[in-house]
């Protein structure tokens, strides 16, 4: 797998330079999981963002009852994780694999390695990330609107 | 421990001494790994011969034991037929005093027979000469005389009756004498052809168990053949594993680096707070970066390798020229998403 064009073909990345691309391909690592395995559960503290470069995963958030819906289902080249990146808070919800599934999972440390050597990059990545959040929010205004 | 420039350390592991001294270390650390692997194959050989040469004695004695019971159960049975041989001896002998009584009995009921028909026929002469007779004196003399041959008659025909009741009874048990002598003889040839049967297993019972004790012991002896084989391999793992440490430490003097297990480190000149790092191999897992063998990253001085991070670039676009975030804000509101 050639990492570097995987992360250039995802939105999440959009705009990096092929040496800043290069440099995030080394700092991320390669994640396979078979389907069902969990990426990371509702609640854990969060330390990555995660890329899907092959297969499909659903999100799932936990009832007060403690049954799970699925709120999303995300496929190549989708990203997620990244809000935990941004708020500091544990996960929102579960992760887990539909199918077989490659990742390549960034650590905020490695990011913050990257965000020391391209700031400007890293600075793109970051308005990819609000950019992404805000049209999920929109999005949920608009659901919300339409329910009340 | 000098501190060096990148330049330098990169000098370092271009030349052929660090190439030929990683090339001879990486050969020793494989050679270790298909060491280490025949250990653990021959080890788990050396359990599974074991186990099984336990097992195949175990399977040996309890063949044995079986093969004793057998010839124990066929003693048992000898015995028992041997009884009843000599039961039957003794119902042959009975048998064959009721078949001498019988045919005596026969032989008396033969002769009552007799000696009624002729009483019978006397009886039917002078009832005939009776009838014939013109005067009737002569009748007259020859009633008494009818009547006399008449109640003989009479007395033999009980007699003949008793005769042939006491026969049918006595023949009825030589009969049954002779079933007996028939069973018993059918109930030991029984017992002798089960005794033979158990015999001729125990036997084969008795040849198996020497076979599997032949073969535990050809499998006891493989274990101990694996088992030497292993500690060979177990030795040449730690002659392998002296000669690695060995040319591991050997670096410190010919690059001038500090030696760790999986990395070598030189003091990074440009900063004093951190240190070049080179992985002797490749880690996929285990840091927080996929690591590549002689690829040079750097670490600060304190955490050392728990945290790894790339060399800066050589060549970055200063900051001023680049304008991409610039085009972000100065995009309308449409393509800003």
């Amino acid at each position: 797998m050639n990492k570097a064009e995987e992360l250039q073909n995802a939105r999440l990345f959009e705009g990096l330079l092929p040496e800043e691309a290069e440099m995030l391909a080394e700092l991320s690592q390669e994640r396979r999981l078979q389907a069902r395995d969990v990426v990371f559960e509702q609640g854990e503290a969060g330390d990555a963002l995660c890329l899907l470069v092959g297969g499909e995963v659903e999100v799932l958030r936990r009832r007060a009852d403690g049954s799970s819906c699925e709120i999303a289902s995300l496929r190549a080249p989708d990203f997620f994780g990244e809000m935990s990146l941004v708020d500091k808070e544990p996960r929102s919800a579960t992760v887990r694999a539909r199918t077989e599934v490659t990742l390549l999972c960034l650590s905020n440390k490695n990011l913050q390695s990257f965000a020391r050597v391209y700031k400007n990059a890293f600075t793109l990545v970051v308005i990819n990330i609000a950019r992404v959040l805000s049209a999920r929010l929109r999005e949920t205004n608009e659901k919300l609107a339409s329910r009340l | 421990m000098k501190a060096l420039w990148l330049r330098e350390v990169r000098a370092i592991l271009a030349g052929g001494e660090f190439t030929g001294w990683w090339e001879g270390l990486v050969e020793m650390v494989r050679g270790l790994e298909e060491v280490r692997a025949r250990h653990e194959e021959l080890l788990s050989q050396v359990n599974l011969t074991s186990f099984r040469a336990e097992f195949t004695q175990k399977g040996a004695i309890d063949t044995l034991y079986q093969a004793g019971e057998l010839e124990d159960t066929a003693a048992q049975l000898l015995a028992e037929s041997a009884e009843l041989e000599n039961k039957a001896y003794e119902a042959v002998a009975n048998f064959e005093g009721q078949r001498i009584a019988v045919s005596e009995l026969y032989s008396a009921m033969g002769a009552a027979e007799h000696n009624l028909l002729s009483a019978q026929a006397q009886v039917d002469e002078l009832r005939a000469a009776a009838t014939g007779a013109g005067e009737a004196g002569e009748r007259k003399e020859l009633q008494p005389q009818l009547r006399r041959k008449e109640e003989a008659a009479q007395e033999l025909e009980r007699r003949f009756r008793e005769a042939q009741t006491t026969y049918e009874r006595e023949n009825a048990r030589k009969i049954r004498l002779w079933e007996e002598v028939e069973q018993l003889w059918s109930r030991s040839l029984d017992i002798n052809l089960s005794v033979a049967e158990r015999r001729a297993k125990g036997r084969r019972a008795r040849k198996t168990a020497e076979r599997l004790f032949h073969e535990a012991e050809r499998q006891k002896q493989m274990a101990e053949g694996l088992e030497r084989e292993g500690e060979q391999a177990r030795q040449a793992a730690e002659e392998l594993e002296r000669r690695i440490e060995q040319t591991r430490l050997t670096a410190r003097k010919l690059f001038g680096c500090l030696v760790g297990e999986e990395f070598l480190y030189w003091p990074r000149r440009e900063s004093s707070k951190e240190v070049y790092c080179v992985p002797v191999g490749d880690h996929a897992e285990g840091y927080n970066l996929e690591l590549k063998a002689r690829g040079v990253y750097l670490v600060g001085r304190q955490r050392g390798v728990e945290f790894i991070e790339l060399l800066p670039p050589g060549d970055t676009l200063p900051e001023e020229d680049d304008k991409r975030i610039d085009d972000f804000f100065g995009r309308g509101p449409r393509d800003a998403g």
